[in-house]
Parts: C-alpha cells; structure tokens; sequence
C-alpha cells in the first residue's frame, strides 16, 4: 500500500439527480470532466513506461493529423506521418523542434485547413511574454475540458477544502471583471460546492493588496512568488498573518527554496506550486506526497533536452520541450518553452509520472556568458533594500558584458548609494560585467502580470 | 494493485476523433466514468468516512420512503421530515425487512412518487431457491450505479475488455432472440469490448464443455458447482481450455477447494464476487488480499448478531442490506437471509469494510439440536474420492436427520456407501441418522443455482 492512497480528501461533487447525494450524478456538463479524471487517478500510478506508450500512440494521431492538415507541418513531419505503427521515441526525437519565432512567423500556417470535427470552436489564447512579441495559438471544446480536468487534479491532490474562499493575485482581466459583476460572485470549483473565488489585480500596491487580504480572510490564496514574498514581508513588518489561510499557490514564476521556508515561518503555511503556460497549459505540478514536481504526461509530452538535444537524466538540467498531446486548433509538436528544468528521479509517492526536481525558468531569466554558457541568479543575496530607499529593482542583460540596474528609489540615490549597489551586483554576476545603474519610476509587469527581476536582452 | 495490472489497465473507447488517450467517453459512458473517478477515490477513504456518507445519502432514501412509499408510511414515519443525517444508531433502530415482506407489501413497496430523474424503471425478479420468487423495480439510476460496479470488478481484477467473455446461466426463452441475434453482445461497457458468449445451463455439462472448447474464452462467468462439474468432466477426457484466464464466480459460495482444482486443472484464477438481483452490488473480492469488500457506495451493508447488533471482526453474522440509491422500490435494512463473517481491516488499505466469508443462506446451514446454526462444506470431506458420485447434495429434515441426494454413474459398492457415510460425518461433525436417495438428476433452482446444503429446519427470524 501506499502511503498517498489513504487520507484522501472526500470532497462530493454536485450532483444533478435528486435524491442521489452521494457518490453523486455529476451533471451532463461537469460528466465529461469526470470521465477524465477516472482515469487519471489510474493513469498516475502506472508505470512510467506504460505512459510513454500510450503517450507516443497519441503523439502518433497528432502527428498524422498534422502532416496532412497543418501547412507548417506538411514538410516537417511528412517523413514521420504514418498512422499505421506508433510513433518511436527516437522517431519522435527525429522532428525538429519548433521556437517561439517559428511560431510567430507561422501565424495561420500553424492552423490547420479544416478543423478536425468534434473538438469544438476554438479560441485565441494570447501568452503574456514580458517582452517582444506575444504568441498567439488556438485551443478549443478538448483541450479545454483537460484543463479542467487538470485543475481538478491538483484541487484533489493537495486536499483543498472547496467550500473555502480563494484569492487570487493577478492580472484581472475583462473578462474576470464580467463574470464576477454579472454574477456577484464566482465560485472555483465549479463541479462541487464551493467558495467563492475573489481577485486583485496585480498591478495594485503591495499596501494594497495586504488590506485586501486581511478584508477577505481567504483559506487559499493564489499569487505570483515575487507578489508573494512582497506580501509576506509587508505583513511581517507590520505583524500581520492571514488568519484562516490554509495553502498558498503559486505560478508562473521561479519559485526560490527560501520562499517555501518564508510562507512557513511567517503565515504557518505551505506553498504549493505549479508549472505552466498559457501557449500549452499544465506543464507540472507539485507532487503532493514528496518534493518535485510530476509532469502532467496525460496531457503534454514533455521532454527535457540539453544542448546537443539529448535527453538529460536525473539530476540535469536541460531546455523544456513540449508537445501539446490534444491541441488539433494549433498543433505545438516538440516546442521548446524557453525554459530551463532539472530532471528528478523516479518518485517515492509511487506515482509513474515522470518528476521535474525544479523550474528553474525561462532561459531569459538567465544570463548568458562570453563563452555560449547560461547561469540562472537571483538578486536576494545584493539585499539592495538595506542599503538604499529602494522600492523595486530589475537586473537587465543588455549585452553579452554589460548588465543594468534599474531602481525604483523611493528618493533619489546619493552616489555613495550607487557605489554600494553597484557593487553588489558583483556578488551575482562575475566581475567582467560593467554595472550601469538606472533610476526608474516604474519596473512594469509583464501584461499578465509577471515581474520578472532578472531579464535578458541578448539572444540565444 | 498487482504491478502487472496497473501495466495493462485499458483505456476506454473515445468519442472524439484524434484522441485516443485519456479517452474522451460518449455521454452514456461518461456518467459510468464520472461515477468510477468517485468510486477511485472513495474506495481508499475510511470506513467512518464512508459510513458518514452513507448515512447522508441513507436519510435521503429515508424521507422519500416515509413519505412517499405506502409500505413505510407508518414505519418510517418520524423521518419523513428529516433532514439531518441519522446516527448510526438511529439507523440501527429502524425494523428490519424481510424477504417476506417483500413478497406480501407487493405494490406498497413501491414508490408512488419517485423523484426526477429516476425513470427507466424495469422490474427485476429474484431467482429465489425456493418457493415465491422477490420481485423489486431498478431504473436508470440504480443501473448506472451498477455499471460503475462492474467496471471497478473489471478493473480490480486486472480483465483485458478486448477478450472474450463466456457466460453460463439460465437463458430465458427469448433471450437468444433477442439479445444474441446479431452476434453483437458486449461485456465491458465505456470500452473497445470483445465479444460475449453464452451457454444456456439446462444443456448439460459435456455440451458445456463442447461449447467452451468451440468459443475459447478468456474469462467465464458461471455458478460454483457448475464449475466443479465441469471440471470434474474435463479431467475424465483430458480437455483443458487453452485461453482461459479467470472465472469470475457468481451466486454461491466458492471454497479453497474448487479454487485450487480450477487453478491447478485449468489454470485460471477463481474471482469470487457477493451480488443479490433486488440488492446489486454487495462485496467484491479484494484484488490484492482476496478478501471480499463491501460496495459501500452503493449499498449499506450491515452484518448483525442474533440480538441484531453489529458483528466485531471474527464474528458471523446476518446480512442486511441498504440498496442506498433505489428510490423506486426502497430495501431498507433489508434481511437477505445469508450469513458472512466479518473481517478485519484489509491489508490493501482500502477502506471498504472487509467480509472475511460468506457462507450464504440459513436455509443452506445446518441446524443442530441446541438451535445454533452452522455452515458446512462438502468439499474436501471424502465425497470427490468416490469416483463413481457425480453429483451430490445434503438434505436436513430435522436435527436428528440428513438426506443424502447422490447422482451416480454406477450402483456404490458397500466400501463406497461407507465412506460416503465417513464423509457426512466429517462435514457435518454430529451424530446424524443418513439415508441415501439416488435420484436421476439435482434439479437447480428457478435461476439455476445450485444448493450442495439445504435445510429443511424451519428457523425463526430474531
């Protein structure tokens, strides 16, 4: 037996059959999400070759479908479109891998002639990219029921309590604000009864959103790991601590170890993180019975690759590579996310899905060396905000030897002051950089709402 | 979950073109998925979580009994309003129904005003060994319930829904017409199924043999003692069935012995499983342990003493059942007549209560003359060593007397009638008069189970 097969929560979903409360009758339209999740509470616990089998047999229908039907792809994967035998994995390794700039430059060519029936009406889904271009792709009715089932997963995983209210921290788009104005109130898990969910947007003050906190008195709260850390040291200084918070989530930014510690110590609860993005959604999530995090091999091929384009083992860091397994509105077949990960070792929770040990984010969050070379930093050892009135700061590669500091001072710095923060760049980056300090009013997020402290302007 | 198991689960049929895995079900299927995503969780819960969920969804049945069910009205009647969920021992307190009771409420029984969505109502009729057959209504409900039960059988026992599954049972006359007409019968709903094939049991057991030489199965489904005579037969001639896996039992009660001859003769497994036609559902063995346990989710079983409290571990009691989603004919508390030891907690971790054996009904225990009951088994007490004994069955017609129905090939030799005497001795461990009564054939019962023990010692109900 397992040790994470028993304690499991026992949430009921909604069911539509009166009389019939428990186990329920989910509704027609929460049924299909459950169908899924049936069996991706098998599918976790098979082993991982197993998975890989089955992932490669719906690779293979992807591919196909592809080759005849996407332009893009109508070279590319000729040679591999033959729906007669699985795909190998080293066929699939065969293809080459497709880059955001493919993608942009594709534009429609990436949609194929005639969608494939029964997949619904597909949709833009435009990702934030903090800087350049954004990329546009489609999803529709398929890919977005996985979603959900997904989401459903990690509810599952880590126990959470549906009648419990969430906040979340982020980017609040229109269509959040129609909802929530349209209906008073949004719920988050929609399949069973549930609280009630609430936003702030994070282009808010961290005053703010440390009011809007302490006024909601959330069980989950949802937020960015630098919006997080900003909270957590604000409510430190003034002693606060949400009181009914019960987990913390985190995403779309680099989770540092320290943080997890931080959330501990001073709200007295755990942070749970998730990888993914916008362009192809659930890349991992954290295991709920040990650390790492479990690729999300039901729904996205994922493969770690270093820089020849061999698989890296455990214990190495490789490039992310995605191959979104449903998406037939905008085929992404081996996309490299621009993400840097470290492969783990097999789980102890027994789980079969394969263990991603951290994210350590997207390579233009690193900086790169004279010699071809990347290495990922943080600024937390500068501790810029003890030795200056700084309120934000952003550290910019701009060429391969000058690095720029760009500070929100809350009054100008003397120059004694932009000696010291010159200087402590140096503790992060190797003394052959030339520091430039820039005083800024704003650092502005990304247009989701991403803060990305560490930014590189030179290209791979 | 045997490795080897989890290796090969099936992935069910999808609907959407292009995908393939995880599978996107049809609407039907779906509804039995969204119910089995459930029944995946709730089987590792706690047996006071599952009990607490029980009794939410027991007080719902309740109230719809006592007001809408014409049988319950006066019995039930202080519940009729309740909305909290009843204590167990609140539960503990309602009567008892008997089968009985059943047969004289007839139409009271049923609901007059069932709730939306229970429609598709059929009425399911109860094999019933002797006499007046229980007659109960499912609906759609009750069936989709059913269905999710039988693919969690499927999936805990490890069955690959692309092979081929024999059925033998008692056919009703129209069901060849019907059903098999176009050689299209399915066994594993929700997936890509292969093909189901039938034997009528009144054929007799060489012709059964014929037919399972002819349609090579991977899994069989069929009665005890008619596996044992099958097995037996096949042994004489040297057949063995070259694909069988696993035989799923149904009906009666399956012992180590005829486990191990279908094991060691042809080498397939024996999957035992508990099921009652007005009931469904009502443990299924452990795939890990082979312990056998209850289907919560869809019936509250208790197992009770002759003062009618709860068995502790170790104990045999009676069954009562709870059908907890029936809302067209409400069983509550309902007295099957069979007997199961409990067991104690499963070492699979499940939470799903453990029944460690199931002996079956009083009528087939042996009544003694301090007025305690007892199971007996025939196997593995000599009878099998009598070569020329094809068929035999015990019958106690009072607490001093035993029948002994023997089918023989030959006339017994007098070493024969006394080692069948020696062998009614060891299975019933007391001092009983015997007498031999050679007879053609053992009939079955109207649905064709077959009864190695019965007793005609009339027993009162407590």
């Amino acid at each position: 037996m397992l040790s994470s097969q028993i304690n499991r929560p026992d949430p009921v979903p909604v069911s539509g059959v009166p009389g019939i409360v428990w186990p329920a009758i989910p509704r027609a339209r929460d049924a299909g999400t459950f169908s899924l999740l049936a069996q991706l509470e098998m599918t976790q616990w098979w082993p991982s070759e197993a998975i890989a089998r089955h992932q490669l047999r719906q690779a293979t229908e992807l591919v196909t479908f592809a080759a005849r039907n996407v332009p893009f792809y109508r070279e590319r994967l000729a040679p591999f479109a033959d729906p007669s035998h699985p795909l190998t994995l080293s066929e699939l390794r065969r293809i080459p891998l497709l880059t955001r700039a493919d993608i942009q430059r594709a534009g429609d060519e990436l949609t194929p002639d005639k969608p494939l029936g029964g997949h619904g009406k597909s949709y833009n889904v435009t990702t934030s990219g903090s800087t350049g271009e954004p990329v546009v792709v489609q999803k529709d009715a398929v890919t977005k029921r996985l979603h959900s089932a997904f989401v459903l997963r990690n509810h599952l995983w880590h126990r959470r309590d549906f009648r419990g209210k969430v906040a979340t921290v982020r980017r609040v788009t229109d269509d959040i604000v129609k909802n929530t104005q349209a209906g008073g109130s949004v719920h988050w898990a929609e399949a069973y009864r549930s609280g009630e969910t609430v936003f702030f947007d994070v282009g808010g003050t961290v005053e703010e959103a440390l009011k809007w906190v302490a006024a909601q008195d959330p069980e989950y709260l949802n937020i960015y790991p630098s919006f997080l850390r900003a909270l957590i040291e604000a409510g430190d200084a003034d002693g606060f601590k949400p009181a009914k918070l019960r987990q913390v989530s985190t995403f779309g930014e680099v989770v540092y170890s320290d943080l997890r510690a931080r959330c501990a110590e001073s709200w007295h609860v755990p942070l749970v993180d998730l990888y993914s993005a916008q362009e192809v959604g659930f890349v991992a999530l954290q295991c709920p019975d040990a650390e790492g995090y479990h690729i999300q091999a039901e729904f996205n091929l994922v493969e770690i690759l270093d820089d020849e384009g061999c698989p890296s083992g455990p214990g190495e860091t490789g490039r992310v590579v995605v191959t979104t397994l449903h998406n037939f509105a905008t085929p992404l077949i081996r996309y490299e996310l621009g993400d840097l990960a470290k492969v783990g070792a097999p789980c102890t929770c027994g789980r079969g899905l394969p263990v991603l040990d951290r994210i350590d984010g997207r390579t233009r969050n690193m900086f790169r060396l004279p010699d071809g070379s990347r290495f990922g930093l943080t600024l937390r050892p500068c501790g810029f905000e003890k030795m200056a009135p700084v309120r934000q700061v952003q550290l910019i590669q701009k060429t391969i030897e000058t690095v720029e500091l760009r500070i929100v001072p809350t009054r100008p710095l003397t120059a004694v002051e932009e000696a010291r923060a010159r200087e402590a760049v140096y503790r992060v980056v190797p003394r052959s950089f030339n520091v430039v300090i820039r005083q800024v009013d704003e650092i502005p997020r990304s247009a989701g709402g991403k803060l990305e402290d560490i930014l590189s302007e030179v290209v791979d | 979950m045997r490795a080897e198991t989890r290796r090969n689960q099936p992935v069910p049929r999808s609907n959407v073109s292009g995908i393939v895995w995880p599978a996107f079900p049809n609407d039907r299927d779906a509804a039995t998925f969204a119910l089995l995503a459930q029944l995946e969780m709730s089987q590792w819960w706690s047996p006071e979580t599952l009990l607490r969920h029980q009794l939410v969804q027991a007080t719902g049945l309740l109230r719809h009994a006592a007001q809408t069910v014409p049988f319950y009205r006066d019995r039930l009647t202080q519940y009729a309003n309740r909305t909290k969920a009843l204590t167990l021992s609140e539960w503990q307190s309602i009567p008892l129904l008997s089968r009985s009771e059943i047969q004289d409420a007839g139409e009271d029984l049923a609901s007059e005003r069932p709730p939306a969505g229970h429609d598709g109502v059929f009425d399911v009729l109860t094999s019933g060994s002797t006499g007046a057959p229980v007659r109960v209504k499912w609906n759609k409900v009750v069936a989709g319930f059913h269905a999710a039960i039988t693919l969690r059988d499927h999936l805990w026992h490890g069955r690959n829904p692309s092979k081929k599954f024999g059925v033998l049972k008692r056919l009703a006359d129209d069901f060849i017409s019907d059903r098999l007409a176009d050689n299209e019968a399915r066994w594993a709903a929700g997936y890509r199924s292969g093909p189901m094939v039938f034997f009528d049991l009144r054929g007799r057991v060489n012709d059964a043999l014929d037919w399972l030489a002819r349609e090579e199965p991977d899994y069989l489904m069929v009665y005890p003692t008619y596996l044992r005579s099958m097995i037996l037969r096949s042994n004489e001639t040297g057949f063995k069935p070259s694909k069988l896996r696993q035989v799923a039992a149904v009906s009666e009660v399956v012992d180590a012995g005829l486990r191990k001859m279908c094991e060691e003769s042809w080498g397939a497994r024996v999957i035992d499983m508990y099921s009652a036609q007005e009931t469904g559902f009502l443990a299924l063995e452990c795939p890990d342990t082979g312990l056998y346990h209850i289907q919560s989710e869809c019936n509250l079983v208790e197992v009770l003493d002759e003062r009618g409290r709860s068995c502790a571990p170790g104990e045999t009691g009676r069954i009562v059942a709870t059908p907890l989603h029936n809302f067209s004919v409400p069983l509550i508390r309902y007295d099957l007549g069979d007997y199961a030891e409990v067991g104690e907690a499963c070492g699979c971790g499940r939470g799903l209560p453990v029944l460690r054996k199931i002996h079956g009904r009083s009528r087939n225990m042996m009544k003694l003359a301090d007025g305690s009951r007892h199971w007996i088994a025939l196997t593995g007490c000599g009878f099998e060593d009598i070569a020329a004994i094809r068929q035999v069955q015990l019958i106690q017609k009072s607490v001093r007397e035993i029948s002994l129905r023997l089918v023989v090939s030959r006339p017994l030799t007098e070493p024969e009638v006394t080692a069948a005497r020696e062998a009614v001795c060891r299975a019933v461990r007391q001092d009983f008069d015997v007498t031999f009564d050679y007879v053609d054939e053992i009939p079955r019962s109207v649905g064709g189970k077959f009864e190695d023990v019965i007793s005609e010692v009339a027993d009162e109900l407590a």
